[in-house]
C-alpha cells in the first residue's frame, strides 16, 4: 500500500528520476506513466505521484538505484537522536561532577541548560515563522543538520525548489536534536541527584541581591508554582545558597538546604528548555506534513507525470507497412537523344491539354498538317482505341505529345502510345500553365514515364505557354 | 460497430499523402514533389488507449481510370449494381498487377470506407478527372473532396464548381498549413458524413483537443524549466595553491557553455517529440544550434531584446528593486522621509539596471575566485548576470516552439528560426518577464515565478492555435 505522506528521501528521488525522465522519449515516458496511471487507485495527488515514483523505482535496474546504502535519512537520525541524548546525559552529569566539592553554580546551570535552549527555541520559533510565511531564511553554513544533509542527499540542487521543505525539515530535527538533548540532561540530572552527593549555589561576581535573585526564581517558577508549590525556591534557601565560596566543610543539613533548588531546576529544564523545542516540534512536524506533500506535487514537471498518468495513450500515426517508392534524381533520357523533330508528324493532344485553335500559336508544331492533330485521352477509351488505329495506320514517323505539365504522368497515357509499336520516336511536350514555367520535378516525372515507353527515340520538352 | 475508415484517393502527386501525414501527425510518410511515390496503401489508425475510433488509408493515385470505368461499364447490368461491380472488381483484380493502384484504392471503399476524393486547386479542374470521379459515385460510399493548395489557390473556384457536381461537401484543406483548428474541422467533417460515424469522430477530436492542450502544458513547462536551470546554472572547480587560473577559467567556461547548449538541444527535442516530430531539418543561417550561435553575444539583438528595449527593462527592475529598499527606509523612518527614500531608491535602481545592462551587455557569466579554508582556490563560472541572457534563451525556444506548433507533419521544409520574435512582446509583458528573471536570478520566490513563467509560455502558444 502507498504512503500518503512522501519523506524527503522521496523528493529526493523524484528530482532524479524527473531528471533522468529528461533524457526519455516522450513516448516512451507517455506510455509508462499511463499504464502506471490505470493501476493506481489512490485520488488524491500525491499518493498518485508517490504511487508512481514507487512503481517506476522498481523499474529501475538495481546498479541505477540509489538510497541503498546505510547512510539514510533514518538512519542518520537514529544516530543523531542517540547522540543528542547521549550528549545531554553527559554535559549534565559533567556540569554536576566537575566540582570536587559537589557544588554547582545555579547561574551557569540555568545559563546551559535553560536560557541557551531557551533563547534557540526563540530563534528556531522566528526561522519557522519565516518560513511558513514563504520567507526561508538562510540555513547557516555550519548547521549540523545541513551538514550532514549534503551527505545524505549528494546533489542538494534537486531541492532548489523547495527550500521550504528542507529549510522546516532542517528546524523539525533542530527541534527533536534539542528536546532529547535536554532529556538527556533531565535524565543525567536524576540519575546524579540520586546517586551523588552535592548541592547547589548561586553567588556571581555580579552581585546580585537576594531579593533580585528570589525575584526571577518566582518569575521563572509562575507556570507551575501554583500546582507544585514544592517545585519553587524558598527565599531561605537563595539566602543559605548563595556565599558557597566561604563554605569550606558542609554539613548534612546545608547540603539538605541547598538542594532545595532541585526541583525548580528540574521543571524549569521541562518548561524552558524542553516544552518548546516539543511544542516546535510538533509545530514544524505539521508543516512538514503540509511542505512535502506540496513541494511534491509542485515539484517542476510532477503535474506532467500526473497529466500523463490520467491522459489516455493517443495514436494517430501510420501502421507498419505501406511501400513507397524512393525517387531518386533522373539522369536524363539514356541512350536516347535530344534530336530536332523530323520526318512525318503526328500531334496528339492529350487530355485537353491543346485545344485544336491553339496549336499553331506554337512554333514547335508550324510543320504539323491539321489533319495530323488528333485530342484524346478525355473521352471514353473505345474512341481512344479507334484514332490510335487509324494514326498507326497513317504510317508515322515521329508522334508529338502534348500533356499538361502539371499533372502527373499515369499508365492511361502509356496504355495509349504502347499502341504505336512501329513508330519510332516520340517527344512529348508539357505545356506549362500560362505564366507559370515547368516544374524542374515535373520534367523529371515526365523523363522517368517516357524511359518506360517503347520508341526508339523520346524526349521531353517543355512547352512555355505565354 | 467496427471503427470508421476513410480511404483518402486522387491522382498521382495531389496531396494525399500531405492530408494523411497532417492529420495523422506522422512525418514518417513519404512525400515527394514527383509523382507516383506511394505505391501500397497504408493504413493510419487513430487509437485511444488501444480503441480505434477511426482509420485514414493513405492509397496510390488512381493510373487508369477510362480503363476501369470501362470495366464496370461492361460488367454492370443496372445503376443498382454498380457498388457490388465495384466489389466485383476489386476481387477480381487482386493479382493484377495492371491494375494495381486502382486495386489498393478501391479495396478499403469496397469494404465499406468512406471517400476523401483529394485534388490540387494550384492546378486547374479537366473533363478527364470524370472518369475517376465516375467510379467513386459508383462505390456509393460517403464521400467528400478536398481541394488542397499545393501552390497557390488560383483554381480553388474552377474547382469547387466541378467537384459541386459529384460531391456533396467540398472543403478547402492546404496540408502544408493547415493549423489545428482547421484539422480538427476537417476531421469532424468526416463525422458528418455518415450518422454512425458522428460520435467516434466527435470524440477523436475531443481527445485530439485535450491533446494539444496538454501538448502546450507540457511545452511551456519543458521551456520554462530550461530557463531557470540556465539562470541558476555555474560550474565550479577547487584547484590547489600555486596551479595558475587562466586554464581553469577557460575549461570552465567550455564546460558552461557545453551544458547550456545541450540543455537547450535538449528541450528542442523534447519540444519536437512532443508534437510528434521525429525529423526536423532546422535553418538558422549561421545562428544554428552549434555551441558558438547561442553563445554569440553579437547575434543576441535577434534573439532576444535590442539594446534599447533591454535597457527599458532593466531601468524597470532596477527601479522596482531599488523602489522597493527605499519603501522599507521610508517606512522604517515612519513616513519621515516623505517618500523620498523611495524616490531616490527607485531612480538610483533603474540607473544603475540600465547602466548594468549597457554596459554589461556583452559579458555572459563571471569568474569568481573564492579562498579555501583548508587551502587552494575555488574558481566558479556562473551563473549568468546578464540581463539579455535568458531572454536570447526564450526567444529561441519559443521561435522554436511557435514553429513547430504551426508546422504540419507534410511539410519538408527546413524550419526556420531566423527571426526576432521577442521585439513583438509588449513592453509590459518585457518588463513582467523581467521581473521574473530577476526574481529566479536571486533566488526570490522561485516556484511562484516559475508558475508564471509557465502560464505565460502557455497563453502564448494557445494563442497560436487561434490565430
Amino acid at each position: 500500500m502507498t504512503r500518503k505522506i512522501p519523506y524527503l528521501s522521496d523528493l529526493y528521488q523524484l528530482a532524479a528520476q524527473l531528471e533522468l525522465d529528461k533524457e526519455a522519449s516522450i513516448k516512451a515516458l507517455r506510455t509508462r506513466d499511463h499504464r502506471i496511471g490505470l493501476a493506481c487507485d489512490a485520488r488524491e495527488d500525491s499518493t498518485r505521484l508517490l504511487y508512481w515514483l514507487q512503481q517506476v523505482s522498481a523499474q529501475r535496474p538495481a546498479n541505477e538505484k540509489s538510497g541503498d546504502t546505510w547512510l539514510s535519512e533514518a538512519a542518520v537520525a537514529y544516530m543523531a537522536r542517540a547522540i543528542a541524548i547521549f550528549f545531554g546525559f553527559t554535559a549534565m552529569m559533567s556540569l554536576l561532577l566537575t566540582s570536587g566539592k559537589g557544588l554547582v553554580n545555579v547561574l551557569v546551570f540555568v545559563l546551559i541548560f535553560v536560557v541557551l535552549q531557551f533563547v534557540m527555541s526563540c530563534f528556531s520559533a522566528w526561522a519557522m515563522f519565516a518560513t511558513v510565511r514563504g520567507n526561508t531564511p538562510i540555513a547557516l553554513p555550519m548547521n549540523p543538520v545541513k551538514l550532514m544533509f549534503s551527505r545524505i542527499y549528494p546533489d542538494l540542487r534537486y531541492f532548489r525548489e523547495a527550500q521550504s521543505v528542507l529549510r522546516i525539515t532542517f528546524l523539525r530535527y533542530g527541534q527533536e536534536m534539542g528536546a532529547l538533548f535536554t532529556i538527556g540532561a533531565m535524565l543525567g540530572f536524576l540519575v546524579v541527584l540520586a546517586l551523588s552527593e552535592f548541592t547547589f549555589v548561586w553567588g556571581s561576581t555580579f552581585q546580585l541581591s537576594d531579593d533580585l535573585a528570589a525575584d526571577v526564581t518566582n518569575f521563572m517558577a509562575l507556570p507551575w508554582s501554583s500546582m507544585l508549590p514544592a517545585a519553587t525556591v524558598d527565599a531561605q534557601v537563595i539566602v543559605d545558597s548563595r556565599f558557597h565560596p566561604a563554605l569550606t566543610e558542609l554539613g548534612q543539613a546545608d547540603i539538605e538546604s541547598m538542594r532545595g533548588w532541585w526541583p525548580f531546576l528540574f521543571m524549569s529544564l521541562a518548561c524552558y528548555a524542553l516544552l518548546p523545542r516539543v511544542v516546535l516540534w510538533l509545530v514544524s512536524r505539521f508543516y512538514f506534513r503540509r511542505f512535502i506533500k506540496a513541494a511534491f506535487i509542485a515539484y517542476p514537471r510532477s503535474d506532467l507525470v500526473l497529466a500523463r498518468m490520467k491522459s489516455p495513450i493517443v495514436e494517430t500515426q501510420g501502421a507498419v507497412g505501406g511501400r513507397h517508392m524512393t525517387l531518386g534524381k533522373s539522369r536524363g533520357l539514356s541512350r536516347r537523344e535530344n534530336t530536332p523533330p523530323d520526318g512525318r508528324f503526328f500531334l496528339l493532344s492529350w487530355a485537353g491539354a491543346l485545344v485544336a485553335d491553339r496549336v499553331h500559336e506554337f512554333e514547335e508544331f508550324a510543320a504539323v498538317p491539321a489533319e495530323n492533330i488528333v485530342s484524346v485521352g478525355a473521352g471514353p477509351l473505345a474512341e481512344d482505341k479507334e484514332q490510335a488505329k487509324k494514326i498507326a495506320d497513317r504510317g508515322i514517323d515521329h508522334l508529338l505529345v502534348v500533356v499538361k505539365s502539371w499533372e502527373p504522368p499515369m499508365a492511361d497515357l502509356a496504355d495509349f502510345l504502347a499502341q504505336f509499336s512501329d513508330v519510332s520516336r516520340c517527344t512529348v511536350y508539357l505545356l506549362a500553365l500560362p505564366r507559370r514555367p515547368v516544374a524542374e520535378e515535373k520534367m523529371e516525372d515526365w523523363r522517368n514515364f517516357s524511359r518506360s515507353l517503347q520508341f526508339a527515340v523520346v524526349d521531353v520538352r517543355a512547352l512555355e505557354n505565354i | 460497430m467496427s471503427a470508421p475508415v476513410f480511404a483518402v484517393v486522387g491522382r498521382p502527386n495531389k496531396g494525399k499523402s500531405s492530408i494523411v501525414a497532417t492529420l495523422a501527425r506522422d512525418d514518417s510518410v513519404y512525400i515527394d514533389a514527383r509523382a507516383g511515390s506511394t505505391i501500397e496503401a497504408r493504413t493510419f489508425p487513430m487509437r485511444v488507449d488501444g480503441e480505434t475510433l477511426y482509420e485514414l488509408v493513405d492509397t496510390p493515385g488512381i493510373q487508369r481510370a477510362r480503363a476501369v470505368l470501362d470495366w464496370l461499364n461492361e460488367h454492370c447490368d443496372s445503376a443498382a449494381e454498380r457498388p457490388k461491380t465495384v466489389e466485383k472488381f476489386v476481387q477480381q483484380h487482386a493479382q493484377d498487377p495492371r491494375f494495381k493502384e486502382e486495386y489498393e484504392m478501391l479495396k478499403p471503399i469496397s469494404e465499406g470506407a468512406g471517400i476523401i476524393y483529394v485534388v490540387d486547386g494550384s492546378c486547374p479542374f479537366g473533363a478527364d478527372y470524370e472518369a475517376e470521379m465516375e467510379i467513386l459515385r459508383w462505390a456509393g460510399r460517403p464521400s467528400l473532396a478536398l481541394i488542397n493548395p499545393i501552390e497557390n489557390q488560383d483554381f480553388i473556384e474552377e474547382w469547387t464548381a466541378g467537384l459541386g457536381q459529384f460531391f456533396q461537401t467540398v472543403r478547402v484543406f492546404d496540408a502544408h498549413r493547415a493549423e489545428i483548428t482547421k484539422q480538427m474541422d476537417i476531421l469532424t467533417l468526416f463525422g458528418h458524413l455518415d450518422a454512425d460515424w458522428r460520435a467516434p469522430l466527435g470524440r477523436a477530436v475531443e481527445v485530439l483537443r485535450s491533446e494539444r492542450q496538454l501538448q502546450h502544458q507540457t511545452a511551456s513547462v519543458i521551456i520554462t524549466d530550461l530557463l531557470v536551470e540556465s539562470l541558476g546554472y555555474s560550474v565550479e572547480k577547487s584547484i590547489p595553491d600555486g596551479i595558475p587560473e587562466k586554464p581553469v577559467q577557460k575549461v570552465l567556461f567550455t564546460q558552461y557553455k557545453q551544458h547550456l547548449v545541450k540543455r537547450e538541444r535538449q528541450c528542442r527535442r523534447e519540444v519536437e517529440e512532443l508534437f510528434y516530430y521525429r525529423d526536423i531539418d532546422k535553418l538558422e543561417e549561421g545562428l544554428g544550434l552549434e555551441e558558438s550561435d547561442l553563445f554569440n553575444v553579437e547575434d543576441w539583438y535577434l534573439w532576444g531584446l535590442s539594446k534599447r528595449s533591454l535597457i527599458t527593462v532593466a531601468s524597470s527592475v532596477g527601479g522596482i528593486a531599488g523602489g522597493g529598499a527605499g519603501l522599507a527606509l521610508d517606512v522604517g523612518s515612519g513616513g519621515f522621509l516623505g517618500g523620498l527614500g523611495t524616490l531616490v531608491s527607485g531612480a538610483g535602481g533603474a540607473l544603475t539596471g540600465g547602466i548594468g545592462a549597457w554596459r554589461y551587455a556583452e559579458k555572459i557569466g563571471k569568474v569568481k575566485v573564492k579562498g579555501i579554508p583548508t587551502g587552494g582556490k575555488s574558481i566558479t563560472y556562473g551563473p549568468s548576470r546578464n540581463v539579455n541572457f535568458p531572454f536570447v534563451l526564450l526567444g529561441r525556444a519559443l521561435l522554436h516552439l511557435f514553429s513547430v506548433c504551426k508546422r504540419t507533419h507534410a511539410s519538408r521544409t527546413e524550419m526556420d528560426l531566423n527571426q526576432p520574435l521577442l521585439e513583438g512582446l509588449s513592453e509590459k509583458e518585457r518588463r513582467q518577464l523581467g521581473k521574473i528573471f530577476d526574481d529566479i536570478r536571486n533566488q526570490k520566490k522561485v516556484a511562484e515565478r516559475r508558475a508564471q513563467l509557465t502560464a505565460m509560455l502557455r497563453g502564448w502558444c494557445e494563442s497560436i492555435d487561434v490565430q
